[in-house]
């Protein structure tokens, strides 16, 4: 029993997980028959994606983070900047310009921290046992010793308010995706309702913590525009009583937001809008860049059966109208992690079930002849 | 798969209630689940998306049921449970409410507050708990928590119990086939 239950877990461990941070690639073999001595294991620690864990499983990240790196510098360097030379100035005409941008600053890099450090919605590997009784279930008993990935369809056919969609199977995570879900390439997870991957906050952007993200690409956007104006009137109002090149000279700090603010205003504006109309159509960024639903971009219909459902097989299944999809992603209540990270690995999981006694003796009478 | 019978009965460990003995006539005893899942199989229901994306399982009567467990029993607790996820995922005064004040105080309440979808959860466990107490257990059934497995199916497993021994190969195949989503 033991050897095919091992065997496929040697075959999908991910080559490319050399485990430099988490010891934790020699446990995800060892997931099944005998119990680890030690201190019980969280389910972080055996997380087979490219992940970062902080707080005992409860932060969540990407472990490529350059970009995640540049982010922070940028929004504390311009952040700061903007306190040190604009806000007292501004400060002597209303206070109340320097304590609204203050608010903004707050939301924005709250809302980072909750995008960065979220679960995105990673969907657990499956284990091998469930894998196994998959298989014997769709009659491929017999194919115990090959390898299981060859012979599973790759696609499961689902009808979502009369469309439909298939569901891939994915072989890293052996298990076949949810709708809207995708796999990250780069985090090595299946992730729920995938958006995308964005270096910028060094995190997928999924189920989980899409909200966050939104509203902090929403901020940052009035954030910047807002800093864009104040170092701008900063700079002119200073102008007004000395030439420009003194003006300069006091406050090069302006100078700084005002570059940074400029270069980025553009990116970051045209994200939140692109993120509004994906809202508005209930699309994700995955899907609106692989144009599943979209006409000109794809002549045959996805669906396999087309002929069958000849209607509009080119229609989002998900589109139920602007105004609930807006709520539906933002004002949900928050969906639980399904990856669980903080919980603990529970290799050999009992329950206790209450059996009356007269019951038990008489059948483990019966059990002994 | 080919294990002597004698060697399966010994599997589930024993024990004696200490404390319940004395006050009701029943024993505690305790089951690894492995063991089952490994002799007996699991039974899988699977999401139904035909709504949307919304935690729902599909209320179709497995196959393995027959016999042991009413046919109206099964849907009473499948409906309980859609239920239960339909209103953690519906969006209500409470849950605007919620993020509204997770927004204001820059989430700082999520800290310490309980989701409006936890809670719902918990309520899920306690009606599990309950159905495979009084219903379940007796039949040789357990349902387990569908976040153990990421909500993509609810598992229910076989549970061995004492002087049955395990089902053969062939009347798993063809009994379990229906299971399956199209």
């Amino acid at each position: 029993m033991s050897s095919p239950v091992t065997s496929p877990s040697t075959s999908s461990a991910s080559p490319s997980d050399s485990a430099e941070i988490v010891p934790r690639a020699q446990e995800y073999h060892s997931s099944e028959p005998h119990q680890p001595p030690g201190p019980k294991q969280k389910k972080y620690q055996t997380h087979a994606g490219r992940n970062r864990f902080g707080c005992g499983g409860r932060l969540v990240c990407s472990r490529s983070h350059g970009a995640f790196v540049v982010t922070v510098f940028l929004m504390i360097a311009t952040l700061t900047l903007y306190f040190v030379f604009d806000a007292p100035f501004l400060w002597d005409y209303s206070p109340a310009i320097p304590i609204v941008a203050a608010v903004f600053s707050i939301t924005v890099i709250s809302n980072f921290v909750a995008t960065s450090f979220t679960d995105p919605g990673i969907l657990p590997r499956v284990e091998n046992i469930e894998i196994i009784e998959m298989d014997r279930q769709m009659g491929m008993t017999n194919g115990h010793t090959n390898d299981p990935n060859v012979q599973r369809p790759r696609f499961r056919d689902v009808i979502i308010n009369g469309e439909h969609v298939k569901m891939k199977y994915c072989t890293t995570c052996r298990l076949y995706r949810p709708p809207r879900c995708s796999h990250c390439a780069i985090c090595d997870n299946c992730v729920l309702m995938f958006d995308h991957h964005c270096p910028w906050v060094g995190n997928c952007i999924g189920l989980r913590n899409y909200t966050y993200f939104y509203r902090f690409v929403f901020c940052l956007s009035i954030l910047v525009i807002y800093l864009f104006a104040c170092a701008v009137t900063h700079m002119s109002l200073l102008a007004q009583q000395m030439p420009f090149g003194e003006v300069m000279r006091k406050t090069p700090g302006s100078v700084v937001v005002i570059v940074v603010c400029f270069l980025t205003t553009w990116s970051i504006i045209g994200l939140a809008c692109f993120h509004t109309y994906l809202l508005c159509a209930d699309l994700t960024t995955n899907e609106d860049l692989k144009g599943l639903y979209r006409k000109k971009h794809r002549p045959t219909p996805p669906s396999s059966n087309a002929s069958v459902n000849p209607g509009n097989p080119t229609k989002n299944p998900f589109y139920t109208g602007c105004l609930k999809s807006f709520a539906g992603r933002l004002f949900k209540s928050r969906f639980p992690s399904v990856l669980d990270a903080t919980g603990f690995v529970d290799h050999q999981p009992t329950i206790e079930i209450r059996v009356p006694i007269e019951h038990f003796t008489e059948k483990s009478g019966t059990n002994g002849e | 798969m080919a294990q002597p019978p004698g060697a399966i009965v010994s599997q589930p460990q024993m024990r004696n209630g200490t404390s319940s003995d004395t006050k009701s006539p029943f024993e505690t005893q305790i089951i690894i689940l492995n063991q089952c899942r490994k002799l007996n199989g699991q039974i899988f229901i699977q999401r139904d998306y035909t709504q949307g994306l919304d935690v729902q399982f599909e209320v179709e009567y497995p196959s393995r049921f027959t016999e042991k467990v009413p046919r109206d029993v099964w849907e009473n607790t499948i409906v309980r449970i859609n239920r239960i996820f339909a209103d953690a995922e519906a969006i209500t005064p409470q849950t605007i409410f919620e993020t509204l004040l997770g927004c204001f105080t820059c989430y700082a309440s999520y800290l310490v507050t309980k989701s409006t979808y936890r809670r719902k959860l918990d309520e899920l466990q306690e009606f599990l708990d309950r159905e495979n107490r009084e219903i379940y257990h007796n039949v040789g059934f357990h349902i387990r928590n569908p976040m153990e497995r990421g909500l993509r199916v609810l598992e229910i497993a076989m549970l061995i119990r004492q002087g049955e021994t395990p089902r053969d190969e062939v009347e798993i195949q063809e009994s379990s086939r229906p299971i399956r989503t199209i």
